[in-house]
This record gives structure tokens, C-alpha cells and sequence, in this order.
């Protein structure tokens, strides 16, 4: 049967004929993959350059926020963060006043120092509050007589007074404290997920402002994207049709021979199965070919150091078309044994 | 010499189309033995295919009873049916029927490949032989559009003859061919039937005719034996 099969190859034409077209469809996909990889990425790379837009302010509009949002709040699906805006926040150690700010900021917008805060009783002031109070680094202070802290480290950040601490012993002093607050950061996971994170705030009763300018540019590369998944959509049907036309013409092409072999005793499972390998073959070289023209552009982009889609991305793309190729293979090779079931001989040797 | 290889009994057929049933064979009787060459003459559209397709198991017949060597074969599956085309029947066609992506000795053993008890050297042997028998032996690795006509047909009874079967079912295997090539067919063709071959030719062609052991008419869906001339 295998010998069959090989022979089958002989004809060039129709070889080089199917080859192209399966070859072709498959590099649209790819290109279609790349663009989309290539918008997202740079999406990806906007909104993490500026940080601080993946950013939300939140202001309570008919109460002042108090612990209980602050809890409230980061029950809600893709926040990563929330902190305390320091405004109206003090907290005081003999007659010195400090503001108190959460250390996320620092590490965040890469401006400490390299001094770390390791556990809750360690802190960083600013220069303004090492100079005022006379405080140095290893300084132990006793803030409203309750919270004992050493300060590890001096930053160059305000010009008030501050203290900062880590995020989840700030979190201890506002549940004791009972501050209030008009206003709260929040910073989300995604860029994507900004819109869901607003709805539910504004579900809860908060107000919520993000940055407009950035939301622009991500809109319009998100409004690409969205034209490209669409486009690929399309190209994926465009495919199935095509596809499904190519098999269909390939088998058809067969049928006399396929006759041929029923006539000299061939079972129809046998004829199915070598056709359906000799059309799996065709598969399978039109995608080889397809990986030799990526791992050609993508040594070729590397070298000038542009994008291009990673292997793991590539392989999974790939095997998605495989998937796509194979089930209309089999949808091919079922329709095919059900018409060698009707196969009329006679017509089809008179027509010859 | 003389069994009875084939024999059919009140095989009947008809088409229907648009409503219009058309009985293309009413009641057909016969037995076929082997050591003859039998000729089928009858007039276009008398059914003389699809007689040759019934008896050939490649159609169903609505009704009647097809024995071949004595086997009931009348209710049996298509894969049955492919067993006993590959190892008791051998077909040619007027167009030959050649895999054209095939060369001569390839197209000769396509029928072997199925039969488990040729290994590869048997199954080459076997290849030889037939293309001696049918005169080709230089012929071998020749595509079907490499080949003439009369070459064609002989590389197709060449195919016919592979697995060695009783009976060779041939649909105007002249048709196409001018007169020399049709008397070294039938030349062939009788010298089979000599080897105790049953050959069944449906023609129209009067040299047919006269080569013929015994020659049957199709009228109205009948079957009968007539003289030669
Ligand atoms: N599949 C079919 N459906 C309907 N009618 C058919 C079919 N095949 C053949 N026929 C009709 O049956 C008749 C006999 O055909 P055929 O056996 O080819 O005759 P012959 O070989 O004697 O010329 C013709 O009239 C033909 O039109
Ligand atoms: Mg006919």
C-alpha cells in the first residue's frame, strides 16, 4: 500500500498544485498571528512603560473611604495593589510630624536608593524629615507612642516630612488608626482589565479616574487588534472553504483511480486510508515548508532585532492549522468512503 | 474443462428515473464454463454493461442469483465482493483502465498486492510471465501514455490475469483498436480460454464474433444464445 501511496507522488503538477495553496493559506495565518502578536506586544509595552497608568484614583462620592473600603475594595478581581494617598494622613513621634506614605510608590517609580524595608518596624524617611528632625539611618523612633520603627534608609522623594512603610504594616496602623481618607491608588493587574476593575467600582458607589491620554493610544491599537482578530476570522474560513475545496478536488481527482482499485479488488477502507495519508503527507510537507520560511525570516529579523513571534507562540499556531487541516481531512475521507459506498463503475468507466 | 464457472439465475434489473422504471434486464438464465470464449452482442443500451457490472459484482441486481464456482454470491458484503474481484475475476475495459501513474509492471501487480500468499519474488516472476505472455516484455517500465493502444489493452489483460482468475469479464476490449490489434487481442483472449480460462466478451465487432465459442444476445432483457452469424 505504501508503494501505491509513493506512486501517487509522481504526478508533479498536482503535487506542487496543493502543496502552494496549503503552504499559502498557512503563511496568511502566520502573517495574520504576527501582526496580532506584534500589536499586542507593543500594547504590552505602552502601558508598562508608564507604570502609573495602569493606575486608578478612586474617590468615594458620598462618604469619607475609611479601613472598611480599603477592605471592601481589594475583594475585587484583578487589583494587585491599593494604597493609602498620604494627604491628610499624619502620624506623630515627640513634636516631630511625619506624613505617612506607602513604600509602593518608592519601589514602584525606582527611586529608592537600594536600602530595602525587610519587616514591618523598618522604615525610609525623606531627606526633608532627616534634616528637620536631625534623624539618620538605624534611628529608632516611637510614632504616637504605639509603633516602635527603625529607619533604614533616606530618600531624595517630597517636600513634607514622610515616613514610609511597608505596604501591609501600613495596612495594620490604618485599621487601628481608623483614618479616613477621601481618596485611594489603585493599581490593576492589566492594562485590559481597567474597564471591568472601573465598572465595579462604580458598582460599589466610588468615582474612578484613569489616565486619558494613554487610554487613547491603547484604544487605538486595541481598535487594530480588534480588526486583525477579525481579519484572522476570516482568513480561518476562508481556509475551511479553501481547504475543503482542495481536498475535495484532490479526492475527486482520485476517483477514477480509486475505481480502478475497487475494480481490481481494493477495499474501500484500503482506498480511503491511502488517500487520506497521501493527502496527510501534503499536509505535512506544505507546513514544513511553512517552519522553514519562519525560522528563515525570524534568524534573519533576530540579526536586525525585530519583533517576531517566539517559538512556543509559532509552534502553537502551527499546530492549530495542523488541527485545522487534519479535521477536514477526516471530514474529507468520511465523505469519501460513503461515495465509494455509491460509487457508480459503470458511469465511470464509460465516462473515461 | 467444462464446469460451469459462472452461472445466473432470473437476474433482474431496472432503473428508475424521474419515475420512469426502465427494466434493463428482465430474466436472465445462463451458465458460464470455463475453456470458452463467450461474445454478447446486443444493441446499444440493451444492458450489456451493466450485465457485465452484475456479473462482475460491481453492481447489485434487484433480484436472481449470480453462483460463482459453484458459491452463492447473490447476498455477500462489499468486501466479500472485492476478495472475489481480486482473486476470481479479472476485468478489461474498452479504455483500457490503466493507472496512469503507474508503469506497465506496476499497473500488472496492483492485483498481487492483495493477494497474501505472492511474496515480492513470486509476485515479480508472476510479472515476467504475463508480460511474456502478452508480448511486452520489453515494455516494463513504460507509462500507459508511453504505450499504443493494442499495447495498452495488453498490458490490461496482463492486469486482468494477475492473480490468475477463472473468468475475465471484458466490456468491448476491441473497441478502441484498429483491426490488427484486435485480432492479437482475441488471439490472446482465445489462447486463454484454450488455458481453460472463461472469457466473456460483450462486442459489437464481427470479428468478435467469429472468434467466439458461443455468441448471446441481450434483447428486451433477455439473454439467449444465437448463431454465430
Ligand atoms: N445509473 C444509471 N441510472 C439510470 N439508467 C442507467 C444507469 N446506467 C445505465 N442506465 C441505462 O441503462 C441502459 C443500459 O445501459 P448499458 O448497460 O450501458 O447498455 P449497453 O452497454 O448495452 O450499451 C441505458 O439505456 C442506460 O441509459
Ligand atoms: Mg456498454
Amino acid at each position: 500500500m505504501i508503494e501505491y501511496i509513493k506512486t501517487r507522488f509522481r504526478d508533479h503538477h498536482k503535487l506542487l498544485i496543493s502543496v502552494s495553496l496549503l503552504f499559502t493559506i498557512s503563511l496568511f495565518i502566520l502573517i495574520a498571528e504576527f501582526l496580532l502578536s506584534y500589536y499586542q506586544y507593543t500594547i504590552n509595552k505602552t502601558v508598562d512603560k508608564k507604570e502609573a497608568n495602569r493606575t486608578l484614583i478612586i474617590y468615594n462620592v458620598t462618604k469619607e473611604m475609611t479601613n472598611q473600603d480599603f477592605i471592601e475594595l481589594s475583594k475585587i478581581k484583578h487589583i494587585i495593589n491599593i494604597y493609602e494617598e498620604y494627604t491628610n494622613w499624619n502620624l506623630k513621634e515627640k513634636d516631630k510630624i511625619f506624613l505617612l506614605q506607602n513604600n509602593y510608590n518608592i519601589t514602584n517609580t525606582k527611586i529608592n536608593i537600594g536600602h530595602n524595608i525587610n519587616s514591618p518596624n523598618e522604615v525610609l524617611i525623606n531627606k526633608t524629615a532627616a534634616n528637620e528632625y536631625h534623624l539618620s539611618i538605624d534611628d529608632q523612633i516611637n510614632l504616637n507612642d504605639k509603633y516602635k520603627v527603625k529607619i533604614v534608609g533616606i530618600i531624595n522623594n517630597d517636600e513634607i516630612p514622610s515616613i514610609y512603610f511597608e505596604n501591609k504594616a501600613l495596612r495594620n496602623i490604618a485599621l487601628q488608626e481608623q483614618a479616613f481618607l477621601n481618596k485611594m491608588n489603585i493599581v490593576i493587574d492589566e492594562y485590559q482589565n481597567l474597564n471591568f476593575v472601573i465598572k465595579e467600582l462604580q458598582n460599589r458607589g466610588y468615582e474612578a479616574i484613569k489616565n486619558e491620554t494613554l487610554d487613547q493610544e491603547v484604544n487605538r491599537l486595541e481598535e487594530i487588534i480588534n480588526n486583525i482578530s477579525f481579519g484572522i476570522y476570516f482568513i480561518i474560513l476562508f481556509t475551511i472553504v479553501i481547504t475543503f475545496s482542495i481536498f475535495n478536488i484532490l479526492v475527486k481527482n482520485e476517483i477514477k483511480n480509486n475505481a480502478l482499485l475497487k475494480l481490481i479488488g481494493y477495499k474501500n477502507k484500503n482506498i480511503v486510508f491511502m488517500n487520506f495519508i497521501y493527502l496527510l503527507i501534503i499536509i505535512i510537507i506544505s507546513l514544513l515548508s511553512n517552519s522553514v520560511i519562519y525560522f528563515f525570516l525570524k534568524l534573519i529579523l533576530d540579526i536586525n532585532n525585530c519583533f517576531t513571534i517566539p517559538y512556543i507562540e509559532y509552534l502553537s499556531i502551527i499546530s492549530y492549522i495542523f488541527l485545522l487541516y487534519f479535521i477536514i481531512l477526516v471530514i474529507i475521507s468520511l465523505i469519501n468512503h460513503l461515495k465509494l459506498h455509491k460509487i457508480d463503475m459503470l458511469n465511470i468507466i464509460e465516462e473515461s | 474443462m467444462n464446469n460451469v464457472v459462472l452461472k445466473c439465475q432470473s437476474l433482474k434489473k431496472t432503473y428508475k428515473k424521474k419515475n420512469r422504471k426502465l427494466v434493463i434486464l428482465k430474466d436472465i438464465n445462463y451458465e458460464f464454463k470455463s475453456g470458452h470464449v463467450y461474445a454478447i452482442v446486443g444493441k446499444s443500451g440493451a444492458g450489456k454493461t451493466t450485465l457485465i457490472n452484475i456479473l462482475g459484482l460491481l453492481k447489485k441486481q434487484d433480484s436472481g442469483k449470480i453462483f460463482i464456482l459453484n458459491n452463492d454470491v447473490s447476498k455477500i458484503n462489499e468486501n466479500k465482493a472485492s476478495e472475489i474481484r481480486n482473486k476470481n475475476i479479472g476485468f478489461v475495459f474498452q479504455s483500457f483502465y490503466l493507472d496512469p501513474l503507474l508503469t506497465t509492471e506496476e499497473n500488472i501487480k496492483l492485483p498481487m498486492l492483495l493477494n497474501n500468499s505472492l511474496d515480492k519474488i513470486k509476485i515479480n516472476e508472476r510479472v515476467k510471465k504475463l508480460l511474456k505472455e502478452v508480448e511486452l516484455e520489453d515494455r516494463e517500465t513504460h507509462f500507459p501514455k508511453e504505450l499504443s493502444g493494442g499495447e495498452q489493452q495488453r498490458v490490461a489483460i496482463a492486469r486482468a490475469l494477475a492473480n490468475n482468475p477463472d473468468i475475465i469479464l471484458a466490456d468491448e476490449p476491441t473497441g478502441s483498436l484498429d483491426p490488427e490489434n484486435e485480432e492479437n487481442i482475441l488471439n490472446i483472449l482465445k489462447s486463454l480460454a484454450k488455458k481453460g480460462k472463461c472469457i466473456i466478451i460483450v462486442t459489437h465487432s464481427k470479428t468478435v464474433r467469429e472468434y467466439a465459442d458461443i455468441v448471446l444476445e441481450l434483447k428486451k432483457g433477455i439473454l439467449e444464445e444465437v448463431s454465430r452469424d
